[in-house]
């Protein structure tokens, strides 16, 4: 027992046995089932095409050429920048940021409504917040699509009590599609600011306000910087899956209103069937997930830093 | 104290919180409503009837929603079973096991299918089982499935397990248990409310994913998101909203079971 | 003090964590059926000291003994030695009565006996009416006895407490000194018991060990500690004290700035050494009178109640802390800034180590 005992350690441990044996069975399904498949992605992406989907095992910077290159309709002219792909990946950027706002506008609101409320109501409150994410995704957005449909309810109430003369052409439309990444997400935008404003000190509003602080600068200039870190962490919950969402877009958007989920979906499911490029996109859309994330992170370690 | 001079109170809040509860039931409550619709076409009220609800379960469809939730229940049932043993084993280890040079490696390693988004996984997952020649179908599913649900059933666990002092564990060690017994009679017990939320997440979690499912799910297979899709790409019908509710039933009873367990939880442990 | 009758012995008993040493070498020993307190300031390895003997932590160097056994390299389920944590930890899934009976089901005891025991325990501790509620049903003071008596239930040879009383308010904390006390004396068994409070541990104690910066300072009898500290920490850690350096001045001691000249009790080291004086062993007399005591200033008076404190500046000497009782004629009238003279009583002054 010479002191190869950790400080939580109990005379006579040997930790290390039981913890290899209780870790084995994640560390086995996670590394081979998840690790090796990005892996085997990363290849894929290096691969050639074969037409009617899979891939022939030969080392091919094809799907890359294909995403970032143009190469004219033949193959043979010089290589120009392609901007259909950059396009879809701008615009899902777009459409992303534009539902994390729209969240953030809905969400910061409704989060610090209930952590004001007593503590009895808040949670009901949270409750009925949380529920609506834990029912299928895939109903969500069908709903969605059957509420704001050209002659759905919301058209043929909005028609009755005459507040438009006609139908307001909603789906298929870009905002269709941030009001449907905003209806996924917004749970995950509120829980978390709702934990910061939750323990945010309320005496700081106080203090501000008899420093004759407006309503407006108390909520700008002390509690926003407050709960900074719940903000920050709301609006990657929901930008993040927003980006590589698939349902919203397809179910939502309808045909030009392409998203790199879709684009993805395209190349596995649907005719163009080209795995290297749909590996490829993957491979891009995943590196752009973990810089936001690794930024992020790196912008909070920072925070902490100078807070201490 | 008035509320014009309560510095925590911001006008117009109330009412963005309420339109934001608004935004979220509005679209469930006319799915459910409409299910309830005599009517063939999707825009008149024909007046209440079960009809569609009848529908799904003798209609001609209705062979083929059965096997769909049929998978759906068994792979949920079975995915969420297996990663909430593989994730508390690991909770243990992780949380109590001490300080190890892999600690954040295997952490990392668990929550990596919640950080990498959806659809990258469902590409990696089939290119991976075409490679190695795992043949796409209900298994296939399975083990999609099993491996995302580990993190939601891990994350609940283990920070319920951080919530359990290692005080308890030292006294039943001090009362003469052995590491076995510490677990069985005093961590177990202490840990079961979050490993059952965990199992529930779980569950969830995969009686709803599509994505992925779409992704491995090869020929002929089908669970019910995917077989829903599927009709909803042919146009909402009717017989889809009854289904819808159904499901949605199913999912905001499970989360009030796994509420109340949380709360009756927490209510235990604040009067220490 | 013989073999035979020592519960615990420490031996040379080193500690580290990490880089930081929290134990600097203790050895000691303590008595079967003794009621032994450990004291000392927040962070001075107390608790330490206690997962030792427990077995929650392993020795870095050194060695343990329980009634003459080396225990170091056991676990703590192979220790005949129970602890009441200082949040008492009562597993809050089970009853009452499965929380006393905890250890002896552990050790398999059969269950009409574990049954007997624990509802003698329950007796002891007057909470058999409670048997089968939560711990979360209970109040803290309850919660502590249930405590004490899951811990005493397997019969151990020592008890550990690590500040059991600290949890509880003023009054229910005084209450339980003298329930434990009579706890241990009935029982027979020895206590080991955590305390940074000197009042507890003097009104508790056979003996204190006195420790500071992970060592033992001094180990005594509560009147051995007050009266007789060794050095100046345990002498201003326990009751206050004033402490002067004097040097030698024919038969006795004095300030280099006055002729004031005092006995003092103790073994000197050399011509100048420091001396310990209790505020309450000094008295004061209003004018100056250069050959009874030190003449000075009185800087401020605190109102306490039962008493007054006075701190008087010593002319070219150190502030005294001077108590009197609240009848004291001239705790009533002196104000700052009057002249006074300081005088020790016979036999208060007390040369440190
Ligand atoms: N697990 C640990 N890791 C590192 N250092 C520790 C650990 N536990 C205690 N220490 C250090 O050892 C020293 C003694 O700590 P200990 O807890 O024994 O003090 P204590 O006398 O019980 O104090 P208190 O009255 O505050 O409970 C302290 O300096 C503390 O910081
Ligand atoms: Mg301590």
């Amino acid at each position: 027992m010479a002191g190869g005992v950790t400080s939580s350690g109990v005379v006579g441990d040997s930790f290390a046995a039981v913890r290899t044996r209780l870790l084995a069975p994640s560390w086995l399904v996670l590394l081979f089932f998840m690790f090796a498949p990005m892996v085997v992605m990363l290849i894929y992406s290096f691969l050639t095409k074969e037409f009617r989907g899979g891939v022939i095992w030969s080392f091919s910077l094809g799907a890359y050429d294909q995403f970032f290159l143009d190469r004219g309709l033949f193959g043979d002219e010089p290589p120009k920048i392609e901007w259909t792909y950059i396009t879809i990946f701008l615009r899902s950027i777009w459409q992303a940021l534009a539902a994390t706002v729209l969240c953030l506008l809905i969400g910061f609101p409704t989060a610090y409504f209930i952590a004001t409320r007593p503590v009895s109501q808040r949670t009901a409150w949270l409750f009925l917040i949380t529920v609506p994410y834990w029912v299928n995704l895939l109903i969500r957005t069908v709903s969605m699509k059957f509420l704001i449909r050209d002659n759905g309810p919301l058209n043929e109430a909005l028609l009755a009590i005459g507040l438009i003369d006609s139908p307001l052409a909603l789906i298929n439309t870009d905002f269709a599609v941030q009001l449907g990444l905003f209806y996924s997400y917004l749970p995950f935008m509120v829980l978390p600011l709702y934990a910061s404003i939750e323990r945010y000190d309320f005496t700081l509003s106080e203090a501000a306000a008899d420093l004759y602080a407006s309503r407006r600068a108390v909520l700008f200039r002390v509690v926003v910087p407050s709960v900074k870190p719940g903000l920050v962490a709301g609006c990657i919950l929901v930008f993040v899956p927003s980006l590589g969402a698939f349902l919203a877009p397809d179910l939502l958007g309808g045909a030009k209103n392409f998203m790199i989920g879709s684009l993805i979906e395209e190349q596995f499911k649907g005719n163009a069937g080209n795995w290297p490029f749909g590996a490829a996109v993957s491979m891009i859309l995943l590196t752009i997930v973990m810089l936001v994330l690794l930024v992020m992170a790196r912008s909070r370690t920072r925070d902490v830093g100078s807070a201490a | 104290m008035s509320r014009a001079h309560d510095v925590r109170h911001m006008p117009g809040f109330g009412f963005l919180a309420v339109v934001c509860l608004l935004v979220l039931y509005l679209p469930l409550l006319v799915v459910m409503v409409y299910s309830f619709n005599e009517s063939r076409s999707i825009t008149l009220w024909g007046g209440f009837s079960l009809r569609w609800y009848a529908e799904i379960f003798y209609g001609p469809e209705s062979p083929k929603f059965k096997t769909a939730a049929w998978n759906s229940l068994t792979i949920a049932l079975i995915a969420a079973t297996s990663a909430t043993l593989i994730a508390t084993s690991a909770a243990i280890a992780m949380v109590r096991g001490g300080s190890f040079r892999l600690r954040s490696a295997t952490f990392g390693l668990i929550t990596m299918p919640i950080m990498v988004p959806e659809i990258v996984t469902a590409v990696a997952t089939l290119v991976f089982f075409s490679s190695i020649g795992f043949v796409l179908g209900y298994a296939s599913i399975l083990v999609a499935h099993i491996v995302f649900c580990i993190p939601f059933a891990y994350l609940p666990i283990s920070s319920r397990l951080q919530g359990i002092e290692s005080h308890y564990d030292e006294a039943a060690q001090d009362l003469y248990a052995n590491r076995w017994q510490t677990f069985r009679y005093v961590l177990l017990p202490m840990l079961l409310p979050g490993v059952l939320s965990g199992f529930l997440l779980a569950f969830i979690i995969s009686l709803d994913d599509f994505i992925i499912t779409n992704f491995v799910k090869g020929a002929g297979v089908e669970t019910l998101p995917t077989a829903i899709f599927g009709a909803v790409k042919q146009g909402i019908k009717p017989d889809i909203m009854a289904l819808s509710t159904l499901l949605l039933g199913v999912s905001v009873l499970l989360v009030t079971a796994s509420w109340w367990l949380g709360r009756k939880d927490s209510a235990t442990h604040d009067q220490h | 003090m013989s073999d035979v009758a020592k519960a615990l012995s420490f031996d040379q008993v080193v500690k580290d964590y990490g880089a930081t040493r929290a134990l600097h070498g203790l050895s000691f020993d303590i008595g079967e059926r003794e009621f032994f307190t450990l004291l000392g300031p927040s962070g001075c390895g107390k608790t330490t000291l206690l997962r030792l003997i427990a077995g929650f932590e392993s020795l870095t160097s050194g060695r343990i003994a329980l009634q003459g056994e080396d225990v170091s390299t056991l676990a703590p389920a192979e220790r005949p030695v129970n602890t009441v944590f200082q949040h008492y930890a009562l597993f809050p899934h089970l009853s009452v009565h499965d929380n006393v009976g905890f250890g002896l089901k552990m050790l398999g005891w059969d269950d009409a006996r574990s049954k007997r025991r624990v509802d003698d325990m329950l007796a002891m501790v007057k909470l058999s009416d409670f048997a089968d509620r939560r711990p979360a049903q209970l109040s803290g003071g309850q919660q502590q006895r249930v405590a004490l008596a899951r811990a005493m239930a397997p019969e151990p040879r020592v008890l550990l407490l690590d500040e059991p009383l600290s949890a509880l308010d003023l009054k229910l904390r005084q209450a339980m000194r003298s329930e434990l006390k009579q706890l241990q004396q009935a029982s027979g068994i020895t206590f080991v018991f955590v305390t940074h409070d000197q009042e507890e541990a003097l009104a508790m104690s056979d003996r204190i060990a006195v420790m500071a910066e992970g060592r033992v300072q001094q180990i005594g009898t509560p009147r051995e500690i007050y009266d007789e500290p060794v050095n100046a920490f345990v002498a201003d850690f326990i009751g206050q004290s004033n402490v002067l350096d004097v040097v030698r001045a024919g038969d006795g001691w004095s300030l280099l700035t006055s002729d004031y000249v005092l006995q003092a009790q103790g073994r000197p080291t050399g011509d100048a050494v420091r001396l310990s004086i209790r505020p309450e062993q000094l008295s004061l007399t209003v004018g100056h009178q250069t050959s009874d005591g030190w003449c000075g200033q009185v800087r401020h008076v605190s109102y306490l109640g039962s008493g007054s404190d006075i701190a008087v500046d010593i002319e070219h000497g150190p502030v005294l802390q001077v108590r009197l009782p609240a009848q004291d004629a001239v705790a009533v009238t002196v104000q700052p800034g009057d002249p006074v003279t300081v005088s020790a009583n016979p036999g208060a002054a007390r040369v440190l180590g």
